[in-house]
């Protein structure tokens, strides 16, 4: 595995332009920021029968967080929120574990080289934040219960 | 007295450590300084033959504290050219300072006082203002920068009025390098009966500073920039502004008598250093600034001046090479300014620069926007990344920070 973080599947990743952008008639958006780096991370959704049908990001911050943004935006179909916290919850144990044999979320491998850097975990946790932060406060119309 | 470059470097155990590994290239002074041998030695002997509290007690070991705590103090005030050693406050670092100051001269202001800023600020002398103007309603005005990031001083008596209690500003900025012409600002704000605070957290490194003749009533800075310890700093007022001052900070130490209803305080500086102070952190941050003020302080100007320049036309360089991809914040080539240089690479996160440049050059950098978000709005920058030079660094910094750029630029092209 390149231990490099600015290796090929990454800055790939961070290029990929589907699912960046805004979508017409979201059903809920929300924008998290980092104050430590400046990233911005703005997500709108559309949605069906709470879970997540169409999703476009607006990153502006660093290679990790686009690459992050893009990567989460190809999983995330079908999702609601329980289900996108336990893979934020996934993601971030593979981050933090110091056993460097514990098994790494493997959807999530490419950026296994992140774990190493502790103070760019939050760059590829952002998108996740934002995500989850419109789902729970983000509606443009709140949710019948 | 001398300046030896390599002599200078080699005081440093982090230096000697790092190089003896591989690449190490310290370019991060601004955030915080390295920390010769002689104030580790002097940190680690107060604490393993003289510590013990201060002010207190009658023991050995409590006289040889209060002595060494009070030593420091003195070997401050040399430090920043003042006579009486009693305007020199130990603080936990120039955010404390300026707080204390907000506590203590806000507790006298009303709404419609005004306090006037600038639009370069640190976050440390921003909300504290901030946080003062929504307890007592006073106003907040920020003087204007030019586009180099300079205070523009040039509608200054429209901010400074007969309204302004107190002109808070940086004495240098921590992004642009920016120097504040502070005579000038001094002179309008004491015209109006206003004080002066200087934030000098970024200026006090490259001394001398002189305060008793900048024309200030308060100045603020950290220790851990100046080549000594983190968790203290030092507030400097003039005595007739400290007279006046409110303690910001009730408890032990700083009182002259107490009953249950009422307290009376102890004079400056120990009214304002409430409770057990930083005391080995105090001791060390004396020898580090009576170390540094035994150096040829002009020589080492000089030096940093050098390397800035070089910095600045190997950026030019590359922007020749490169389509111009590099901007460069602050005064321009030439004109005076910290040894800082903050820049913005055009589709280049200052993170990923600062992650390539650690991982692939072994050159620390800053990336972000510094505590300072509203300067960088004004550029209309999210974030830069910034280099900034200590008396240590030498051509071969340099040389890696330019050629680490170029292999930034390629790689994030």
């Amino acid at each position: 595995m390149n231990n490099n973080m600015y290796n090929d599947p990454i800055i790939a990743w961070s290029k990929r332009k589907e699912h960046m952008g805004t979508l017409e008639n979201a059903d809920c958006r929300a924008t998290e920021n980092n104050p430590l780096c400046g990233d911005r991370i703005s997500v709108e959704m559309k949605l069906d029968n709470n879970r997540i049908k169409e999703i476009a990001f607006h990153v502006r911050g660093c290679i990790l967080a686009k690459a992050s943004a893009a990567h989460l935006a190809s999983l995330v179909t079908g999702l609601d929120l329980e289900t996108l916290e336990q893979l934020k919850q996934g993601f971030r144990k593979s981050l933090k574990e110091n056993d460097k044999e514990v098994f790494f979320l493997e959807s999530h491998d490419v950026f296994k080289p992140v774990r190493s850097r502790k103070s760019r975990h939050s760059c590829v946790l952002l998108p996740y934040d934002a995500a989850m932060k419109a789902l729970r406060t983000g509606w443009r119309t709140p949710p019948r219960r | 007295m001398t300046f030896d470059l390599e002599i200078i470097a080699q005081q440093f155990a982090i230096i000697r450590h790092y190089e003896s590994k591989g690449r190490f290239h310290y370019l991060d002074n601004a955030a915080t300084a390295q920390i010769p041998d002689c104030v580790i030695s002097a940190i680690t002997e107060h604490d393993t033959l003289h510590r013990s509290n201060v002010k207190r007690g009658i023991h050995r070991l409590a006289e040889e504290a209060t002595d060494a705590f009070e030593i420091g103090r003195d070997r401050v005030a040399k430090y920043l050219g003042i006579q009486n050693s009693n305007e020199i406050i130990f603080t936990g670092g120039t955010t404390a300072g300026i707080n204390m100051v907000a506590l203590g001269f806000g507790q006298n202001l009303k709404a419609g006082d005004e306090i006037v800023l600038s639009q370069a600020e640190h976050h440390s002398n921003l909300v504290p203002w901030q946080i003062l103007k929504q307890v007592k309603g006073v106003s907040l005005r920020f003087l204007p920068v030019d586009r180099y990031g300079v205070l523009d001083l040039s509608r200054m008596e429209e901010f400074i009025t007969p309204a302004t209690k107190l002109v808070a500003v940086t004495h240098a900025s921590n992004v642009t390098g920016a120097i504040t012409d502070v005579a000038a600002i001094s002179k309008m704000a004491h015209e109006q009966g206003a004080k002066l605070l200087l934030d000098g957290a970024q200026m006090a490194p490259h001394g001398p500073l002189e305060l008793g003749g900048l024309g200030a009533d308060f100045y603020a800075f950290s220790g851990h920039k100046t080549y000594g310890p983190s968790g203290v700093g030092i507030l400097w007022g003039c005595m007739e502004s400290l007279e006046q001052l409110p303690p910001a900070f009730g408890g032990g130490e700083m009182i002259e008598h107490v009953t249950l209803e009422k307290t009376s305080y102890a004079d400056p500086p120990h009214r304002f250093e409430a409770g057990t102070p930083p005391i080995t952190q105090a001791v060390g941050l004396g020898v580090a600034l009576e170390w540094l003020g035994n150096h040829d302080l002009q020589g080492i100007h000089n030096h940093l001046d050098n390397l800035t320049k070089q910095i600045m036309i190997g950026m030019e360089q590359l922007n020749n090479r490169y389509e111009n991809r590099i901007h460069i914040l602050g005064p321009p080539k030439g004109e005076k300014r910290l040894p800082l240089i903050s820049f913005a690479v055009r589709d280049a996160h200052p993170h990923d620069i600062c992650q390539i440049m650690n991982d692939r050059h072994g050159v620390a950098l800053r990336g972000g926007h510094h505590c300072a978000e509203p300067l960088h709005a004004i550029f209309d920058l999210d974030g830069t990344t910034r280099a900034s030079l200590g008396l240590y660094n030498r051509q071969q910094d340099v040389d890696a920070l330019l050629n680490g750029l170029e292999d930034c630029i390629n790689i994030l092209d």
